[in-house]
């Protein structure tokens, strides 16, 4: 049996199991089934589609944009400059640290329901990581290649460009990988604490209504984010980083 | 003609001298092997040359003219291929081309020209994953050749190959350097090596260098390898082992 074969087979008994589970205990505010999920997606379909996963999106990608301009630039940075290296480097450490569901309840002091308070969260959620996987991938460039560039006469910046960004691009590919569904849990917290539309403000909304089914509808189409978004880069990293396993 | 004048060489931070009053010459169009145990500074010279690091003492030039102030004079091929992984055998062969910011459409005519002589053209497009070690070196090789320049400093480029394609190498790599009538300074520690391919061989024995011993390798070209089993080149192939073994010994 082929191993996507048996994932599927997995997934179906515990859906299977959980709408047994859920037809048991039959209070749907607490347990919903995953057929009571796919109605309600279905009833509520306007408002989500229409609404609120265009609003979540903005978030992500904005802030994916956003982290990635941030991370690249500190990575660049760190590795022009030791020093600067020397001097962010912890600071990024503690940064990464931070709970972003503790902190996001200020941001909405300092920014109000405003688009720059999701923003950051999901930024302060991604952008540490894309930064050091960047960073790391800019160091593993070979000695030897850059001192080939130089006997052909190659300045820092031909280096930087034809030797150093290939080199790095895988580990930044990577780092989206990872980074992307952190993403969307720091835009799904951020509207919690702020937001006047978006999945996360959906679901607490639906929740202090008790429809447990409604909240499971928004967390469904989360998680098909984030899924479609890394599917995504997994195919742009099998298509044009083909040179991964060499590095 | 290249010339070492009176070179005096220590790495930075470090007490130990690798280069002590140094002068060799080199004439235009000569092969000559640098023939010496391991770790004894011949990858050194190359560096050197390259620019990579600058000497404390005397001078280098070429053709009368110091090397500090002059560009793409020589072409260097290191011992790993060093191939860029992301680049199509082409792209990377068109490398030196590029950073020198010659223009596309001669970078593309002087690449296919190149990979034509060297025997790949058919691989143009191919990674070089796709190639098997030698074609690896030979696609190196022809990247050097691209850099423009006469002087090729070949630093033991066949020693991380099987024998075979090593042997197969060194009858091409001959082949290649009639064709082309450029000079070439070839690092290596094999004396059969040395013997097979160069006019003269430059053994260094002593650390810190301060002089090279100059041997004429006395076989005409185009060569073959039976003509190894010579006595005379039998003796001169003991000779060379001996004084290597006499410096890995001290």
């Amino acid at each position: 049996m082929k191993k996507n074969h048996v994932g599927l087979l997995s997934a179906a008994v515990v859906l299977m199991g959980w709408q047994l589970l859920a037809m048991a205990v039959n209070m749907t505010h607490i347990l919903p089934s995953p057929v009571s999920t796919l109605v309600r997606l279905w009833e509520l379909r306007e408002s989500l589609f229409l609404t609120h996963l265009p609003a979540t999106l903005e978030i992500i990608v904005l802030g994916m944009a956003l982290a990635i301009i941030v991370g690249l630039l500190l990575a660049i940075l760190m590795d022009m400059f030791p020093t600067v290296e020397a001097m962010i480097y912890p600071t990024l450490v503690v940064i990464q640290t931070i709970p972003v569901m503790c902190i996001s309840p200020l941001f909405v002091l300092w920014f109000g329901y405003s688009l720059w308070a999701r923003l950051l969260a999901v930024v302060l959620s991604t952008f540490f990581t894309i930064t050091i996987n960047t960073f790391d991938g800019l160091k593993n460039t070979k000695r030897e290649m850059q001192e080939l560039m130089q006997t052909y006469g190659a300045g820092r910046l031909r280096i930087f460009f034809k030797l150093k960004v290939p080199t790095a691009l895988p580990n930044f590919i990577t780092s989206l990988k990872i980074t992307l569904p952190w993403a969307v849990i720091g835009a799904a917290i951020a509207e919690w604490l702020g937001a006047s539309k978006g999945l996360g403000y959906f679901s607490k909304r639906m929740m202090t209504k008790l429809d447990g089914s409604a909240v499971f509808a928004s967390v469904l189409l989360l998680s098909l984010l984030a899924l479609i978004g890394i599917s995504l880069i997994k195919w742009i990293d099998r298509k044009w980083v083909v040179w991964r396993s060499e590095m | 003609m290249l010339a070492f004048n009176h070179v005096d060489f220590t790495y930075p931070g470090e007490t130990e001298k690798i280069l002590d009053g140094l002068s060799f010459q080199v004439q235009d169009g000569e092969f000559i092997s640098i023939l010496g145990a391991s770790g004894g500074g011949k990858s050194t010279l190359f560096r050197l040359l390259n620019g990579l690091e600058t000497i404390q003492g005397g001078s280098i030039e070429i053709d009368g003219k110091n090397i500090q102030g002059l560009k793409h004079y020589c072409s260097y091929m290191p011992q790993k291929d060093l191939l860029f992984p992301w680049r199509t055998v082409e792209q990377n062969v068109m490398l030196p081309m590029e950073v020198a910011g010659v223009d596309k459409a001669k970078r593309k005519k002087d690449c296919g020209h190149m990979l034509r002589r060297v025997e790949l053209e058919e691989y143009a497009k191919k990674y070089p994953r796709d190639l098997s070690g030698g074609m690896r070196q030979r696609v190196s090789f022809a990247r050097t050749l691209c850099a423009g320049s006469n002087l090729l400093l070949l630093d033991e480029p066949f020693s991380a190959l099987d024998s075979i394609t090593r042997i197969n190498l060194q009858e091409w790599l001959l082949r290649q350097w009639v064709k082309f009538n450029r000079t070439v300074l070839f690092i290596t520690h094999d004396v059969e090596e040395a013997i097979f391919l160069s006019q003269k061989i430059y053994v260094i024995t002593e650390k810190p260098i301060r002089s090279v011993e100059q041997i004429e390798v006395p076989l005409p070209y185009p060569r073959t390898r039976d003509m190894l089993l010579q006595p005379e080149i039998m003796r001169l192939k003991e000779e060379l082992i001996h004084a290597l073994r006499q410096k890995v010994e001290a």
